[in-house]
């Protein structure tokens, strides 16, 4: 399953989930070098979507870490339940257990508690987990330091109860959002893809794919306005998931082709910064919408038309 | 690429016995590296056996998985595509020799990418505006005649020994203020949550001998601290006192990024990066052909903006910004380069010399601009001014 380039991109669009060729080749090669994949790439382009697909894909589970300032080893690791063995050590108490017995068990199995990346390591299959590292721009460097070596040969040391190896390396996808730069030492461990936003004929593939029912006309139109909002200068230009829930909105609102008096409305879909809404007004705004009413699919959809 | 060995004819230039793939890659790997990609021995590694796991006949999935395995920065990318072009786009096979020859001379170079392309940066830049700005009319400034203690003595005015001492003091006083409480907890002997995990790897949890109650703290942390310094004409008589300033915080702090800009900017933090200031002003001078020049703070800030923001540039960082504020490029330039760096900062800091006198107001148009995304507007043209500072840097950094 999955064993070449082309199978990817197949079950991955059956999915629901778009890849170009070079991103499926990435994720062909982290599943055959037993590698991580590092996405980067502006919010919204389907970094984290990626690994949900990929769950989905494999038919296992998602495994999500999502890094925050001040994720420590004992949120992403393993941490004593330190209730229960406090209850258990009183319970024997209680139960009149010998004085030199009690507490013998606490550090055991029974009294650990979970998080992802010890569930990843000790998943046991059939198919790989799929370990979603979210984020991980967001977590401090010390965090980085110590991922990379639990990356690097998914074997965790728990002092009271020993090493566990993993028997079957996870599928291991990290993002970042680049608010701040990631440690090259942890960045080479891993394949790098750098998303991109779509071209237009993949963002009319992706809408198509997850907005089903809605029209080709408005369906076309959504992505020529898109292309034109992304070559303007916005603080935060908007991404794949704006589209899809411009698409969504307008559908919801029985839209058939876009009018400037619905754009306006809706616009906070798209553009989530006041300044870059007041940019975009009036003339520009109109022409836009102009622009986008007469596209004709045909014509600059080249790969695309044989779909249409 | 798809055939390594027979692709390649030309007799004269290349050795007869037919170079392996595996050659190729290590070569590739040399002239990426020569263009500022650090490649690594294990990443070529990684690439031969990713090489193994997609078809070779096709270009673009050995290109993709080429690069995905070598590349790890977004700059990076562009490059690779185009050392990728040349390289395996028979480009190679014509240039053999040259290649393997300057593969060995060029390695020295390898560690220091920035330096090699500052100096090929500079000439166009520098020159062009570099004339004018001193004919400016300068502001007034009232001379400080009646303070004696370095304290207040204006920086322009320092003799190089109180220069010294003014800067022992500031070094200090950005130290004691530079750390603040982050997210991240420890344990301690105080506090209000109970450190369970410690309180039970030592028993006194379950009633064993007891050592004393533990607490879970936060830790104090340093934020990342920019300097931006204006080194222009206008800021030429506190420009000694400032190289000296810069070059006293790099040693002491290590989390202290510096850029020197008047019509770009130069980020020199990896010039001070010695122990003995004299041999860094003087390699700073050489690289800093913008001493003196003109004023474009709009330019300079985009420059910081575009080339440090996730890097230097995050919501950790203090922007400080040393300028008078004399612009002489765009001021909607200017704002809206300044709306984005206090949008991507933490705080921004912007410390004028000439507010230090009594007469002066914010009015150049490049100070108005920038006005509305400064967090703290603050005089630094003395040591008990910037004390003011080091507290403005306390409080900012809580």
């Amino acid at each position: 399953m999955l064993d070449t380039i082309e199978e990817i991109q197949t079950r991955f669009e059956a999915g629901g989930y778009i890849a170009d060729r070079s991103l499926a080749t990435s994720v062909h090669l982290a599943r055959t070098l037993g590698k991580p994949i590092f996405l980067e790439g502006e919010p919204g382009v389907g970094k984290t979507e990626l690994a949900k697909v990929m769950a989905g894909v494999l038919g296992s589970e998602l495994i999500r870490l999502q890094c925050y300032e001040g994720l420590d080893v004992h949120n992403a690791l393993y941490e004593w339940n330190y209730l229960r063995q406090l209850l258990e050590v009183r319970m024997q108490e209680a139960r009149g257990v010998e004085k030199g017995q009690i507490g013998r068990n606490i550090f055991s199995d029974e009294f650990l508690l979970e998080r992802p990346l010890l569930r990843a390591v000790r998943w046991e299959g059939p198919a790989p987990a799929v370990l979603l590292i979210d984020e991980i721009d967001r977590a401090d460097e010390e965090f980085e330091a110590f991922l990379l070596e639990v990356l690097s040969d998914f074997q965790i040391t728990i002092p009271e109860i020993g090493t566990i190896k993993s028997r079957q390396t996870p599928f291991v996808v990290l993002t970042s959002n680049r608010t701040r730069e990631v440690h090259d030492a942890l960045k080479r461990r891993c394949l790098y893809q750098w998303i991109d936003y779509p071209d237009m004929e993949k963002e009319w593939r992706i809408i198509c794919t997850k907005v089903p029912g809605i029209g080709d006309q408005l369906s076309f139109q959504i992505c020529r306005f898109m292309e034109l909002l992304r070559e303007e200068e916005f603080y935060k230009r908007p991404g794949i998931a704006e589209s899809l829930d411009w698409a969504r909105a307008l559908l919801a609102l029985g839209i058939e082709e876009l009018a400037p008096d619905i754009v306006a409305d809706t616009l906070s879909c798209l553009l989530k910064y006041k300044s870059d809404q007041e940019k975009l007004t009036g003339e520009r705004l109109l022409k836009a919408i102009a622009v986008s009413r007469n596209f004709k699919a045909g014509l600059t959809l080249a790969g695309g038309s044989t779909a249409i | 690429m798809t055939h390594p060995g027979p692709v390649m004819a030309r007799q004269d230039k290349i050795p007869a016995r037919p170079l392996p793939l595996l050659r190729h890659i290590q070569r590739f790997g040399g002239m990426l590296a020569r263009h500022g990609v650090p490649v690594s021995p294990g990443n070529l590694i990684d690439l031969c056996r990713g090489l193994a796991a997609v078809n070779l006949g096709n270009r673009t999935d050995v290109h993709s998985a080429a690069r995905s395995i070598l590349v790890s920065r977004r700059e990076h990318l562009e490059i690779f595509d185009r050392v990728f072009a040349q390289f395996w786009d028979s480009a190679v096979f014509e240039q053999n020799p040259r290649s393997r020859d300057s593969a060995g001379t060029e390695d020295a170079e390898e560690g220091e990418p920035q330096g090699r392309k500052e100096p090929r940066r500079e000439p166009d830049d520098g020159s062009s505006d570099a004339e004018g700005e001193n004919t400016r009319a300068e502001p007034e400034c009232s001379p400080y005649s009646d303070v004696e203690v370095v304290r207040n003595k204006d920086f322009a005015a320092l003799s190089a020994a109180e220069t010294r001492q003014a800067r022992k003091q500031i070094v200090t006083l950005v130290r004691r203020f530079l750390s603040y409480r982050g997210r991240r907890r420890v344990s301690g002997k105080d506090g209000t949550i109970p450190d369970f995990r410690r309180l039970f790897r030592r028993g006194s949890a379950l009633g064993l001998p007891p050592e004393g109650m533990r607490f879970l703290k936060r830790k104090p942390r340093r934020p990342r601290l920019v300097l931006l310094c204006d080194v222009s004409g206008s800021m030429e008589k506190y420009s000694t006192f400032l190289i000296q300033f810069m070059c006293s915080l790099r040693m002491e702090l290590t989390r202290v990024e510096i850029g020197v800009f008047a019509t770009r900017l130069i980020m020199v933090t990896k010039i001070l990066d010695r122990r003995q200031i004299s041999r860094s002003v003087q390699e700073l001078a050489q690289r800093a052909t913008v001493w003196g020049s003109g004023t474009n703070i709009g330019a300079s800030v985009r420059e910081f903006n575009d080339s440090q923001l996730g890097r230097n540039l995050h919501h950790k960082t203090i922007v400080i910004i040393l300028s008078d504020g004399w612009e002489r490029g765009e001021t909607d330039l200017l704002s809206e380069q300044m709306r984005q760096l206090r949008a991507a900062a933490w705080k921004v800091i912007w410390l004028n010399p000439l507010l230090g006198h009594d007469n002066y107001e914010p009015i150049c148009k490049g100070m108005r601009a920038a006005l509305p995304y400064i967090d703290y507007f603050l005089a630094a043209h003395n040591v008990a001014s910037l004390e003011q500072v080091g507290r403005v840097i306390g409080t900012a950094a809580r």
